[in-house]
């Protein structure tokens, strides 16, 4: 079964509807597709918007290293262009995206995210040149490193910042995206802040709290 | 001294909320309070001249300016241009606003072509320079070429128009306590940068009124106006031929000699003569920045 049909009738209905469908028998008599190859495919509608996501993600990526290779993009540029392709993308599903994520409830909403979070951390790990800060990673529980970086940290705050970017063209979100990405580049390179990962270490190995 | 790297990464990070760019108002005052105790400190002990003092807070005033860019920056620009309402020093210092400022990321401008012209940047020119050439309050000039034409691309930096408002309700103050400009100078330049700020918005009009200018002033002597493309423009991308040349202000520091001082400052004259006698139309924006005078003495 085609995803892309499932994925615009899903969001054009959640949209237009502002709830999800009530059965399965709903959505698929609505988008005309058959029930049991939607059984077959996506099995629940979890999965739909979870694939979304991942779907996405995994395009841009795509595109992105395209564009790395052609350009001789530097990890920073890299890094820019996959946060300015992303909200690019996002853009098809914009109406959706607000209807199902209002800004109050994101956080609710996590489990839509997980997959693509774990794709999102799995894939750009080596944007972070910083020894010290791996080093830490590696020390950290894995389920919680596989779903979490600080880069995630700062494309949420920048998902965030388009959710509610009301600006002609998100003019707003492509200035988050340089001062997040910025920032999170500055910092890895910035001497201060190892100086304040090693100080932390070193507390952490004298087991005396500061 | 600030090295490169710092000045980039300055540059690079545009505080675009109220509340950000109110801190660097503030910070900015905090700063210069900072040089004035510096200032009379040392001079307990030895004379430091006015002049380095303003020359001090000059540079903070522009470094904050800097990072905000837009009207903010704008506004340094034009108080740059008046040589009547700010000390010397400050002249030299915002002067820089007029032709140098921060860099975009290039893949904001490879999204920019694709969100304004629906085309990435390949499939309209064979060549395109990754860093800017020039930089301006509003936007910054890459140099393209297309089947050997050489072209200037100037883009806009994001959320410039929708930031325009609060800026100018944010340097207020600075204007009037750290520059101590008059009262009335003050709404002159206020109400001036907020209307050319929105009208400089959008390049559309730029490009159009360009258009009008170059077909009325054809017959000036000694004046060259670029041709615009409109094909390769948009709201936020204005293309231009580009032009070899020496800002005017570099031009006038290498020590032409009289006769060619002559021929530029009579095209100049004859320019806006011609624009307020007969075309009833005003170039906005004439700072030194705006005018180069190219290999063959034309301006």
């Amino acid at each position: 079964m085609e995803k892309s049909p499932v994925f615009k009738a899903y969001t054009e209905f959640v949209w237009l509807n502002n709830r999800e469908p009530h059965s399965i028998a709903e959505f698929c008599t609505y988008a005309n597709i058959d029930p049991v190859a939607f059984k077959t495919t996506f099995g629940q509608f979890k999965n739909i918007r979870q694939q979304l996501l991942t779907t996405v993600f995994d395009e841009v990526w795509e595109r992105v290293e395209q564009a790395a290779a052609e350009n001789d993009y530097s990890l920073r540029e890299k890094c820019l262009a996959l946060f300015f392709t992303l909200a690019e993308a996002f853009g098809a599903y914009r109406d959706y995206l607000k209807t199902r994520y209002p800004l109050k409830e994101l956080g609710a909403l996590v489990e839509d995210w997980r997959p693509f979070n774990k794709l999102f951390v799995a894939k750009t790990q080596h944007f972070q040149q910083n020894e010290r800060v791996n080093w830490l990673r590696d020390k950290l529980p894995g389920k919680l490193t596989d779903e979490v970086s600080s880069l995630l940290m700062g494309w949420n705050y920048v998902f965030r910042v388009w959710l509610a970017d009301e600006s002609e063209e998100q003019a707003t979100t492509d200035a988050a995206i340089e001062k997040t990405v910025h920032l999170y580049f500055d910092l890895s390179e910035n001497k201060q802040f190892e100086k304040v990962l090693d100080f932390g270490k070193f507390i952490a190995t004298t087991k005396v709290r500061l | 001294m600030e090295n490169e790297n710092d000045k980039e990464k300055s540059y690079d990070s545009i505080p675009t909320s109220k509340v950000q760019r109110a801190m660097k108002v503030m910070g900015t005052g905090v700063k210069i309070g900072g040089n004035y105790v510096a200032h009379y400190s040392k001079n307990l002990f030895r004379e430091q001249s006015k002049e380095a003092l303003h020359e001090k807070n000059a540079e903070t005033v522009f470094e904050a300016l800097g990072e905000m860019k837009g009207s903010a920056l704008k506004m340094a620009q034009m108080l740059s241009m008046d040589e009547f309402t700010l000390p010397e020093s400050y002249q030299k210092v915002f002067q820089q606003a007029q032709h140098n400022a921060p860099p975009l990321s290039f893949p904001l401008i490879q999204k920019t072509f694709r969100s304004q012209l629906k085309k990435d940047i390949p499939e309209l020119f064979d060549t395109f320079s990754r860093e800017a050439i020039h930089a301006a309050s509003i936007g910054q000039v890459h140099l393209a070429t297309k089947n050997a034409h050489r072209y200037a691309v100037k883009v806009q930096y994001p959320g410039v128009a929708d930031s325009i408002a609060s800026d100018i309700r944010l340097m207020r103050p600075i204007a009037q306590k750290v520059l101590n400009v008059p009262q009335n100078e003050l709404d002159f330049y206020i109400s001036e940068v907020q209307s050319t700020l929105i009208e400089e918005t959008d390049y559309l009009h730029e490009l159009e009124m360009a258009e009008t200018l170059k077909k009325a002033c054809l017959e000036i002597p000694n004046l060259h106006i670029p041709s615009y493309h409109r094909e390769l423009s948009s709201e936020r991308v204005l293309t231009m031929d580009w032009v070899d040349g020496t800002l005017l202000t570099e031009w006038l520091e290498s020590h032409p000699d009289e006769a060619q001082k002559k021929q530029i400052a009579q095209a100049i004259w004859d320019t806006f003569l011609f624009q307020i006698q007969e075309l009833g139309l005003v170039h906005a924006d004439p700072h030194p920045g705006n005018f180069i005078v190219r290999e063959d003495g034309t301006l």
